[in-house]
């Protein structure tokens, strides 16, 4: 997809918005990558595109915060902020779907991916696969 | 040729309404150069870090004018929690490369009487926006790694509270640490869920602090100094994203400056008399003692529950007690470590005073790292 900006960040976000779940990806060496960047950590190429991804991912990682860090997250506390690695390339930090309470979570478990809104703000968010 | 640090102060860390990151790298400043004896004259140095609280364009500028300072070399740096110990690193440099002479190097920040009252702004700053979006503090990205670790390496929660737990018992015996009241495990984990697995009592503390240590080259330097016998810098990433291997294998850019630092003095880790380990959080010090050589990886935790870190122990650590229990501030591992082996860290001092001594700060999430050896004469 031909992202409308040149800031990498910016255009991810505004993909996200648009519901596209992808990140972005090197066009020379395809490695993904993420949080974006100007030049690709593999092969420091300045070429990339976003790249549209599967719906599902590893979880690596989670933990439950209790208090919040700012008033936009306060109403959802307590929740749950997972690892999950798409593919063994990019990490992504994301809100988990309640519907998966932690007692569910284990490392290596596949999970599913799914663009909602945290804060306003739209972004992928871990939920059962 | 080495460098040698010859005097170390630190600055009272009580809050009061009005106090300055200024004034604390002030007092820190006037106590180490008065405990090297040297005449202010000879300073023609100067490095500080950086203050959250206070703005300044250049902090070692307004602290140069505090001091009546004109120096020949002076900078300001942010390495965030690694700046204590990178001063010293670069002050060395610059003594060594023979930019000056005899420099101080400063960290100080008021960060409870200053009151920094736009905090979201420095969670901002800490964090990339894809990490921020949903909604983690600063101790949830610790926290990510920290369960990470324990589901790969089997450790326990009592594992990491045994940490808060070892370097509350040292704070105990300091009477400029900030909590001295002894608790146990079960405090630990009975205090409240900040992020899990982390508790409230397994959290840096933040308090105001000043230290500084005065930094020359080792052929100036008397008897009684303390010499910079090896340092190394490393860093891996900003985002903890960008780094699997803080979930992977626990590996830290900590193993790369500590192999340098290694290196540059002749020693191993089983050369060392004490240790001062950045310690934000009980994780921190798991991990950075495995990538410091100091234990096998996944036993960090069996190692300081059976009193490893003790100041009775095979290597005392935080002596302190840290910024677990003691203050904030990554500076004050390093002037914890000077007066350890001068001998004049007071009530705490340690019965044997160290001949040989590590000093280790950590930055970011775990991204920056600074490892510093120290010697006696």
């Amino acid at each position: 997809m031909a992202p409308s900006t040149t800031d990498p960040s910016v255009a991810l976000w505004q993909a996200w918005a648009a519901g596209h779940l992808c990140l972005q990806g090197c066009t020379d060496c395809s490695r993904l990558r993420h949080p974006p960047s100007q030049l690709c950590p593999e092969c420091h190429s300045t070429h990339w595109s976003l790249v549209d991804v599967a719906p599902c991912a590893t979880l690596v990682s989670w933990s439950t915060v209790h208090r919040a860090p700012a008033p936009a997250f306060a109403g959802d506390v307590p929740y749950t902020v997972a690892i999950v690695s798409i593919g063994d390339a990019a990490l992504l930090e994301a809100r988990v779907d309640p519907a998966l309470p932690p007692a569910a979570l284990s490392p290596g478990m596949q999970v599913g991916l799914t663009l909602g809104e945290i804060a306003g703000r739209a972004m992928p968010i871990v939920r059962p696969a | 040729m080495r460098a040698a640090i010859i005097g170390a102060g630190e600055s009272d860390r009580t809050p009061k309404p009005g106090r300055t990151a200024i004034d604390m790298a002030v007092e820190s400043s006037l106590q180490a150069v008065a405990d090297a004896g040297i005449e202010w004259a000879e300073i023609d140095g100067l490095v500080t870090g950086y203050s959250l609280a206070e703005r300044h364009l250049d902090f070692s500028a307004s602290l140069s004018e505090a001091l009546g300072l004109q120096p020949h070399w002076s900078q300001t740096i942010s390495r965030s929690g690694a700046t204590g110990a990178s001063v010293v690193v670069d002050a060395a440099l610059a003594v060594l490369a023979g930019a000056c002479t005899t420099a101080l190097a400063v960290w100080a920040d008021n960060r409870v009487s200053g009151q920094p009252e736009d905090m979201a702004g420095v969670l901002a700053a800490s964090l990339s926006a894809f990490e921020l979006a949903s909604g983690p503090l600063i101790t949830t990205q610790y926290a990510l790694i920290a369960q990470a670790y324990l589901n790969r390496t089997g450790a326990t929660v009592e594992d990491l509270a045994s940490v808060a737990v070892q370097f509350r018992k040292h704070a105990a015996l300091n009477d400029r640490a900030k909590y001295r009241t002894p608790i146990t495990v079960d405090d630990v984990l009975e205090s409240p869920m900040a992020s899990s697995p982390l508790h409230r009592l397994e959290c840096a503390l933040v308090t105001d602090y000043g230290g500084a240590v005065v930094v020359t080259r080792a052929d100036r330097a008397d008897a009684r100094a303390v010499d910079l016998l090896g340092f190394g810098e490393a860093l891996s990433h900003s985002s903890i994203l960008r780094n699997r291997d803080l979930f992977f294998t626990g590996r830290t850019a900590a193993a790369e400056s500590s192999r340098q630092a290694y290196e540059m003095a002749g020693l191993g880790p089983g050369d060392l008399q004490m240790a001062q380990i950045y310690d934000c959080f009980t994780i921190t010090v798991l991990l950075l003692m495995e990538d410091l050589g100091l234990c096998e990886r996944g036993q960090a935790g069996v190692a300081v529950r059976e009193g490893f870190l003790d100041r009775d122990g095979s290597l005392p650590s935080n002596t302190h007690g840290g910024l677990l229990s003691c203050g904030s501030g990554g500076i004050l591992h390093v002037t914890e470590a000077v007066r350890q082996m001068r001998g004049t860290a007071g009530g705490h001092q340690l019965e044997r005073r160290p001949q040989s001594a590590l000093v280790h700060g950590n930055g970011g999430i775990l991204g920056a790292q600074t490892t510093l050896i120290l010697g006696r004469r």
